[in-house]
C-alpha cells in the first residue's frame, strides 16, 4: 500500500479511499469534527457530492456523514492507491 | 432515593432504552447546575425506588456544545449512583471512546450495548467479558427497540446498582486523559473484544439512498413525501375531528343541556357554554394533532430527516443557516418549544441564535388547529388545501427571509458535520409512545391556561353588558376599540382584537375564545365566521396569528435558551412587527384590487 501526497477531502472524487491524516481548524471546530469520526488514521470513502455546492457524502468505518465542502477543505487526507 | 444517569451518543436509541425502562411515567424537571429541563422517571429496581435521567446526547465528555456542557454540569452538580452508558453496538469503532473516558473518571457504570439485533445482522461480533474487563464495568447486549437482552439488561443494573455509592465527580475535564490516549485505548480495546466484518453492509439503506439523495430528483422527491405526508394527515384527519366534534356535541346535549333549569344563568353559561364547549371545540382537533405527531415520529425515527438536513444544506446556506436549520423547521411545525431546544446541538452560538429566531415561525400543530377550523369556515373545499399550503410557504418563506435580514449579525463558522443513520422502521410502540406524550401535553395544557383563559374570554365579553356578547358595551368591545387604530389597517374587527390578546397566551384557545365569546360551536360557528368577515378579511386574521409569537411558552424557552431578555424581547417584537406588516401589505394590496 503506497500512500500519494496529501490531498484535502473535498478534492476527492466519488469511490476514492482515503486515509485521513489531519484536520486544520480552530482547536474547539477540530475537536469538534474528531468526536464525531473524522479522526487520523480512519479510513473515508466519498460515497457521493451534493449538488451546487451541497455537503459530501462520506463513509468512515462503520458510520455515514455528510460534510459541507468548505469544512472537507480542512480535512487532509492521503489518497490510497 | 439513589440515582441513576443514562449517557449516550446521538443516534444510539437511549430514548428508547429510557422509554423500555422507565414506561410511560416520566416527567420533565430541573437540575441544580443545569439551565434545562431534562428528562426524568422514578421506577422500581429490584428492592428500590430509583430516578432515572435521561441526559442529552453527546459525543464526548470533552466537548463543548451546549448538550455536552449540561452533561458535565449535571454530573458535576449532582451525586449519581449509577452511571448508564448506552452505545451503538453497530458503531463500536467510533463509540467506544466514551466508555473509555467514563472508565478513567472511575464512576460507577454499566454499558449498554443497544440495536444487538442490528449488530448480529451485519455480522458484528462482540466479546462482552473481555471488554467488561479493560472497562472495569459490566458489559451487556440489548435491542431496546425490539426487548431482546432487555430483562438481563435490567437484571445487571439492579444487581449494579446494589454495590453503588453516591460518585460526586468534580472538574471532569481535568480528570480525563488527553484526546490521542483515549482513541488509542478505544482502538485497543475495540481490536480484542470486536470483530467487525472489513466492509460494514447495509445494502438496503444504500439502495434507498441512491434514490432519496439523487442529485437531481432527491429535493423534489423530498417536497413530494412532504406534501404526501400534509394530505394523508388532512383527509385521514377530516373525518375523526369531525367524529369527536359530534360525539361531545351528543354528550352536552345528553348530560349537559338539562342543567341549563338547574344551574345559574351564569355559572351554565361559563361552564357549559365556556369551558365546555371551548375545550370540546380544541379537543376536537386532538384526533389530527395525534396523527400529526405519528407522522413525524414516522419520519424522524425512519432516518429520513438527517437526510432532508443533507439535502437542503446547499439551500440553507445561502441564509447564513445549515441543513439542520430546515429540520428544527420541520420539527417546529409540531411544536415550537422541542424545535428551539432541539438547537442545543449547536455549539456557536450566534448560529443558534440565527435557529431560534427563525423556528417561531413554523406553523405548529396549535395554529393549524385555528387554520383549519377558519378554513373550513370561509373557503369552499376545493381551495381549502392550497389555502393552508400557502400558509405552509408563508411560514418558510417569513423564517428565511428573517433569516436572510439577520445573517450579517449573526455570522458562525460551525463546521456542517452530520451522521446519517441507516434507515429504520420504527416500531408501533415508539410511534405510540410518542402520541400518547402529545395527548399528555395537550391535556395538560388544556387543564391550565386553556380554561383560565377560555373562562377571562367569556367574562370580558359579557361583561359589564353583552349586547351581544364582545359588542362594544363589553370589556372585550372597549379592548378592541382602543386596538383598532392598529387593527383596522390589517381588518381585524374589534371583536377579534381580545382573541388575539390572548391567542399570545397559547394558540389553542384561540378557537376556545371563539365559542366562549359567540356562544356558538360546530356548524353554528363556521356559519357566524362566514357572516362577519370576508375571505380577505380572514386570510389577514390567519397571518398574523401564524406570524406573530406562537405562545408564551415559546417566548419562555427563547428566554431560557438564549439567557438573554434583549434577544427574547428583539424576537418578540420583530414577529409582532413582521405579523402586521404582512398583514398590512395583503389586506390592503386585496382591496386596492377591489377583493
Amino acid at each position: 500500500m503506497t500512500h500519494k501526497p496529501s490531498t484535502t477531502l473535498s478534492s476527492l472524487k466519488i469511490g476514492d479511499l482515503a486515509v485521513i491524516n489531519d484536520i486544520h481548524a480552530e482547536d474547539a471546530i477540530r475537536q469538534r469534527m474528531i468526536s464525531m469520526g473524522l479522526r487520523a488514521g480512519r479510513e473515508a470513502c466519498i460515497i457521493r457530492r451534493g449538488r451546487l455546492g451541497g455537503p459530501l457524502h462520506v463513509r468512515i468505518g462503520s458510520i455515514s456523514l455528510v460534510i459541507r465542502k468548505k469544512d472537507a477543505d480542512n480535512v487532509d487526507v492521503s489518497l490510497m492507491a | 432515593m439513589k440515582r441513576i444517569a443514562l449517557i449516550g451518543m446521538p443516534n444510539t436509541g437511549k430514548s428508547t432504552f429510557f422509554n423500555r425502562l422507565t414506561g410511560a411515567s416520566s416527567r420533565t424537571g430541573n437540575w441544580p447546575g443545569v439551565t434545562v429541563d431534562l428528562l426524568a422517571a422514578q421506577i422500581i429496581l429490584g428492592p428500590d425506588m430509583v430516578e432515572v435521567v435521561d441526559l442529552p446526547g453527546i459525543y464526548d465528555l470533552h466537548g463543548f456544545s451546549e448538550d455536552e456542557q449540561v452533561v458535565r454540569k449535571f454530573l458535576e452538580n449532582n451525586p449519581v449512583d449509577q452511571v448508564c452508558l448506552v452505545l451503538n453496538a453497530t458503531q463500536l469503532d467510533h463509540q467506544l471512546g466514551l466508555a473509555v473516558q467514563f472508565s478513567q473518571l472511575g464512576c460507577h457504570c454499566v454499558l449498554m450495548l443497544n440495536m444487538m439485533d442490528e449488530a448480529n445482522q451485519l455480522g458484528v461480533r462482540i466479546k462482552t467479558e473481555a471488554l467488561a474487563e479493560s472497562l472495569k464495568f459490566p458489559v451487556t447486549l440489548v435491542s431496546a427497540k425490539r426487548g431482546q437482552g432487555f430483562a438481563q439488561a435490567k437484571e445487571l443494573l439492579t444487581q449494579s446498582l446494589r454495590t453503588a455509592v453516591p460518585c460526586e465527580l468534580t472538574k471532569i475535564q481535568s480528570k480525563l486523559a488527553q484526546d490521542d490516549a483515549v482513541s488509542e485505548t478505544a482502538e485497543r480495546l475495540m481490536s480484542q473484544s470486536v470483530v467487525m466484518p472489513v466492509v460494514l453492509e447495509r445494502k438496503t439503506t444504500e439502495r434507498i439512498d441512491r434514490v432519496l439523495l439523487h442529485p437531481i430528483l432527491g429535493l423534489p422527491l423530498f417536497f413530494l413525501l412532504m406534501f404526501m405526508i400534509f394530505q394523508a394527515i388532512y383527509t385521514l384527519g377530516a373525518p375523526l375531528q369531525e367524529g369527536v366534534a359530534w360525539l361531545l356535541e351528543e354528550f352536552r346535549g345528553f348530560a349537559l343541556d338539562p342543567l341549563k333549569d338547574v344551574l345559574p344563568t351564569i355559572v351554565f353559561g361559563i361552564l357549559v357554554e365556556g369551558v365546555y364547549d371551548g375545550i370540546a371545540t380544541v379537543a376536537s382537533f386532538v384526533p389530527v394533532i395525534i396523527l400529526f405527531f405519528f407522522m413525524m415520529a414516522l419520519v424522524e425515527d425512519s432516518g429520513y430527516l438527517s437526510r432532508a438536513a443533507y439535502l437542503t444544506d446547499a439551500l440553507m446556506a445561502r441564509f447564513g443557516l445549515d441543513g439542520r436549520g430546515f429540520v428544527m423547521m420541520l420539527m417546529g411545525f409540531g411544536c415550537n418549544v422541542p424545535a428551539l431546544m432541539g438547537t442545543r446541538v449547536m455549539r456557536s452560538r450566534p448560529l443558534r441564535l440565527l435557529n431560534m429566531l427563525i423556528i417561531p415561525f413554523s406553523l405548529c400543530s396549535a395554529r393549524l388547529q385555528v387554520f383549519l377550523f377558519m378554513i373550513t369556515a370561509l373557503f369552499s373545499a376545493k381551495t381549502a388545501p392550497v389555502v393552508l399550503f400557502s400558509l405552509y410557504l408563508v411560514s418558510f418563506a417569513a423564517a428565511l427571509g428573517s433569516a436572510l435580514l439577520l445573517k450579517g449579525r449573526l455570522r458562525s463558522n460551525e463546521p456542517f458535520v452530520l451522521e446519517l443513520p441507516p434507515y429504520r422502521l420504527p416500531t408501533l410502540l415508539q410511534v405510540i409512545m410518542r402520541g400518547w406524550h402529545e395527548v399528555k401535553h395537550f391535556l395538560r395544557r388544556a387543564s391550565t391556561f386553556i380554561i383560565i383563559g377560555v373562562v377571562l374570554v367569556w367574562v370580558l365579553t359579557h361583561y359589564p353588558v353583552a349586547n351581544p356578547p364582545g359588542g362594544p358595551q363589553s370589556f372585550a368591545g372597549m379592548m378592541g376599540e382602543w386596538l383598532s387604530p392598529v387593527l383596522d389597517p390589517i381588518g381585524i374587527g374589534p371583536q377579534m382584537a381580545v382573541i388575539l390578546v390572548f391567542g399570545f397566551v397559547a394558540k389553542e384557545i384561540v378557537l376556545g375564545s371563539l365559542v366562549a365569546m359567540t356562544g356558538l360551536q360546530g356548524a353554528a360557528l363556521v356559519g357566524y365566521l362566514g357572516a362577519n368577515m370576508d375571505w380577505v378579511q380572514a386570510y389577514s386574521f390567519m397571518l398574523f396569528v401564524l406570524l406573530y409569537t406562537p405562545c408564551l411558552s415559546t417566548v419562555a424557552t427563547l428566554r431560557t435558551e438564549s439567557k438573554s431578555w434583549g434577544y427574547t424581547f428583539f424576537s418578540v417584537g420583530w414577529a409582532l412587527l413582521l405579523a402586521w406588516v404582512v398583514s398590512f401589505i395583503f389586506y390592503q394590496t386585496a382591496r386596492y384590487l377591489g377583493y
